[in-house]
């Protein structure tokens, strides 16, 4: 009785309500630096056309645990590219939730941080319980910290939150898993990385939780890959709250309106056909800056549109079985084989390369896997280093991608979705060479 | 014969030698061994009998011990090709574990322990980088402490450490027949502690290690092995080299080394007593590589570059842009140290001043690029082995679109020799390398 009535009251129950209605949930990525405009930016996704949930991202300094420069920053009024959740009051963060935040208006925490303590106190003090991230999603590519002192801090944070459930709600937390990257990884370890994350959250006493997946460069391939994901919660996730929830294209944007929007409504056609119960979004504004508050209102728009559009006319999601199952439950299997401790398994299967993200810098990574964009435009893996999956995997293609070829790659959606908007692109400046 | 006179010893003698009263000659052919100096070499954890980790090692006779084993096969004219020792694993020094190869192909370790199971990236790249064949195997596999050829076949050993699975995939593999072996006492884990290959036709193994089947198998397939003792065994006797004459031995293996001499080989024995503290004697020190693939690794690019260290700033997870510089920089000569993204400020400093770089980039596109490099600029210049060191930044440097002519201009006034923003900045940081590359190497 208690833990329903505490899933009603929470993010994962609002999705789920969602869900049962037919209504893809839609997010943004917001954050901003003053209280002011970040309350305008909540009160602005709640109001949006569509059904949504409120996001506040932070800023990279409180996201790395340097609270002084953030507050400094606060201080001298420069502006941050978030907003920073533990640099300002409890007061503060308070007022700018009041009104806003509710049953019908769950508001959820994103950062990026490897060791989230502060992040996660911070949050509850406010009021707050659903947030997102992972002891190996937020450290390998997004920071040098040691994976065993990532893995440490995320057991004591999800010991926080998770005793947010003794006070009547149910916390709920979302595996980054599914993006490692943003772009080049092939699909099989991003869904195997959302399982992992969330068999780690689970063991840490969370009983609400999201898996994630981030749109790659082929929609066949993507919808194989989120129906698989969805299978292998269902096996390996079957007495928690779960959902799946897709992130819109997290490399290198289009350039053009056309070629922007074009690639948002795809993310939520997939979100729909696959049975995904949220989508994140990005904007037409992605190329170029920070989006503002009406970029954001925008894309909530438009995605909700093209749900609404691929419901009442499905396209055909055409998912053939290449594999991407088989290869992700190898790859859960040989790790969670390892030890029964999911946090020590998962420092152990980087240790040995049974898990390893291609092209990622971290230390602790063991830097032997390779992958690349094929003729058809599907994600494939040119080298598996150590990871056991050569029974299900045959690596094709020859391993290192030239520095031309590399970009090539990273720019690859961008180039197929703004050369359909052809005039636009011409038309548009010229965008930085160096890819995000 | 002892060590001290193994200088003597020549290959391909096929003069009968006065000290052998053997009917039989042995030939000696020519080998190429790969062999891993034990610079790490300790025992601080227990995956064998012979490991107690409570007993302290004396590193420096180990290395003696292990000077030896390479120098007795460099005096008979062998070719001992060396993998440089990664820090943290004690047992690299068994090199013999890290593969099996054959035919230019390498089938690298997949090892049992957590504790070995870095050393075989270590071993991938290795044989990569000479153009094998190479592969890990999937399932556990300890290499030639595991596998050991003898005539056409692959005699393979189970029981302990590798798997049984891991047979039929070297089979696979080499395209060899596979005959397995079962070994049923953990004094004797690996194959190669309780069996040696002499020649194409000749076996020298302790029967009491292997399980009854097995030792029917040996029976049938070597009538003329030569049989240990159990003192030969304990000794580590059977974890010897043989180049079809010479026959490398840990020392204290009276009946087998005067076996050896009856059947016309050359015995030599060497000290392993400190090897042998973590379980591992002649043999386990020697990978034999049976190929003639290139022997020199591709070489680094011409010096002629820069050294260049790549690195982000403290607050910038970005990955891609510095992949896409390494890669680009590398391909035009240059020697890259990537430091990542989110790079404290005196991880670069220390970095900076430990390989002393002709130039270092920053790159960062997270928006913080101008309100970060501020301050990190006036860090590097701090320091007087840097002051003049030639350090660049670009990329997305400030949240609000291009940072504009006047923070560029702030940030060659904090100390950067230049500033590149999205847009042209790659062709320009590009020409900007070029002309340093010139005015470096003039």
């Amino acid at each position: 009785m208690n833990a329903s009535v505490g899933l009603a009251r929470s993010f994962g129950g609002f999705v789920a309500r969602a869900h049962r209605v037919g209504d893809l949930v839609i997010q943004p990525r917001m954050g901003m630096s003053s209280p002011r405009t970040m309350r305008a930016g909540l009160l602005a996704t709640k109001r949006a056309i569509a059904t949504t949930v409120g996001t506040i991202t932070l800023d990279s300094y409180t996201r790395m645990g340097d609270h002084d420069r953030a507050r400094a920053a606060v201080a001298s009024g420069v502006e941050l590219n978030g907003y920073p959740i533990v640099a300002h009051d409890v007061s503060t963060t308070r007022d700018v939730l009041d009104g806003v935040v509710g049953l019908d208006f769950p508001v959820q925490i994103r950062h990026g941080s490897p060791c989230p303590e502060d992040i996660f106190g911070a949050l509850i003090g406010a009021g707050l319980h659903a947030t997102e991230g992972g002891p190996v999603s937020y450290c390998l590519p997004y920071s040098r910290a040691p994976l065993d002192a990532s893995i440490r801090s995320w057991v004591r944070s999800c010991e926080l939150l998770a005793g947010l459930a003794e006070t009547g709600v149910e916390p709920h937390l979302e595996t980054f898993g599914g993006c490692m990257m943003g772009q080049l990884c092939p699909p099989g370890l991003l869904i195997a990385m959302s399982v992992l994350e969330c068999l780690f959250f689970r063991q840490h006493g969370l009983r609400s939780v999201s898996l994630s997946y981030a749109q790659q460069t082929s929609p066949e391939q993507d919808a194989e890959a989120v129906l698989a994901l969805r299978r292998l919660a269902a096996e390996w996730l079957p007495d928690v709250d779960s959902h799946v929830v897709i992130y819109a294209y997290m490399g290198v944007y289009p350039r053009t309106n056309g070629g922007a929007t074009r690639l948002l409504s795809d993310a939520a056609r997939l979100a729909v056909k696959t049975g995904a119960a949220r989508l994140i979004v990005k904007t037409i504004a992605e190329a170029y800056r920070i989006p503002s508050i009406a970029d954001n209102v925008g894309a909530l728009e438009a995605a909700a549109a093209a749900a609404a559009a691929e419901r009442c006319a499905p396209t055909a999601h055409g998912a053939d079985d290449t594999g991407i199952y088989a290869e992700a439950s190898a790859l859960i299997e040989a790790v969670v084989n390892l030890r029964p401790d999911i946090g020590r398994a998962l420092a152990d299967a980087f240790r040995s390369g049974y898990l390893d993200v291609p092209y990622c810098l971290h230390p602790d990574n063991a830097r032997r896997t390779r992958s690349y964009v094929d003729g058809t435009g599907r994600l494939q893996w040119s080298g598996i280093g150590s990871m056991p999956i050569r029974q299900v995997v045959r690596p094709t293609g020859s391993g290192e991608l030239t520095s031309d070829e590399l970009l090539a790659s990273l720019s690859y959606v961008e180039r197929k979705y703004d050369n359909a908007s052809l005039e636009e692109y011409l038309a548009a400046p010229v965008q930085a060479a160096v890819a995000r | 014969m002892k060590l001290s006179t193994g200088g003597d010893a020549r290959l391909a003698a096929a003069e009968p030698n006065p000290e052998v009263s053997a009917a039989t000659s042995r030939t000696a052919t020519k080998r190429r061994y790969l062999m891993c100096p034990p610079t790490h070499f300790d025992v601080v954890y227990s995956i064998n009998p012979w490991m107690d980790p409570s007993k302290p090692v004396d590193p420096r006779l180990a290395l003696l011990q292990w000077q030896r084993i390479r120098d007795v096969f460099v005096q008979l004219g062998h070719t001992v090709e060396l993998i440089p020792p990664v820090p943290g694993l004690p047992d690299m020094v068994f090199a013999a574990n890290g593969a099996t190869v054959m035919d230019g192909r390498a089938l690298v370790a997949r090892f049992l322990y957590d504790e070995r199971a870095a050393e075989s990236a270590a071993y991938l790249d290795w044989f990569a980088a000479r153009g094998y064949q190479a592969r890990q195997a999937a399932w556990t596999n300890e290499g030639e402490g595991d596998f050991l050829v003898a005539g056409g076949w692959l005699l393979a050993g189970s029981g302990f450490r590798s798997d049984r699975r891991s047979h039929a995939e070297s089979e696979e593999f080499f395209g060899r027949p596979v005959i397995g072996l079962t070994l049923v006492n953990d004094n004797y884990y690996h194959l190669d502690t309780a069996l040696a290959v002499l020649d194409e036709q000749t076996v020298m193994y302790y029967p009491a290690a292997f399980a009854p089947g097995s030792q029917e198998t040996l029976r049938a397939l070597f009538p003329d092995a030569i049989i240990a003792t159990d003192e030969d065994a304990r000794a580590f006797g059977l974890n010897a080299v043989s180049d079809g004459r010479h026959v490398i031995l840990p020392a204290g293996a009276t009946s087998l080394t005067a076996q050896l001499r009856e059947r016309g080989y050359e015995p030599m024995d060497v000290e392993v007593s400190e090897l042998l503290r973590a379980g591992g004697g002649v043999k386990c020190c020697t990978l034999e590589l049976r190929d003639p693939v290139a022997a020199e690794p591709v070489p680094p690019p011409a010096a002629s570059g820069l050294s260049v260290v790549v690195t982000s700033v403290a607050s910038d997870s970005h990955n891609w842009n510095l992949v896409y510089l390494q890669l680009a920089l590398t391909e035009l000569g240059h020697r890259v140290l990537n430091l990542g993204p989110c790079v404290p400020d005196e991880l670069l400093v220390s970095e900076c001043l430990r390989i002393r770089p002709d130039l270092v980039v920053v790159s960062s596109v997270n928006g913080h690029g101008f309100i970060d490099g501020m301050p990190l600029i006036g860090l590097i210049r701090a320091c007087p082995e840097l002051a003049d060191t030639p350090v660049v930044i670009g990329g997305k440097l400030g949240i609000a679109g291009p940072a504009g002519r006047e923070s560029r201009n702030q940030l060659r006034a904090a100390g950067f020799d230049a500033v590149f923003e999205e847009g042209s900045g790659m062709a320009a940081f590009l020409s900007f390398t070029e002309r340093l590359t010139m005015s470096v190497s003039t």
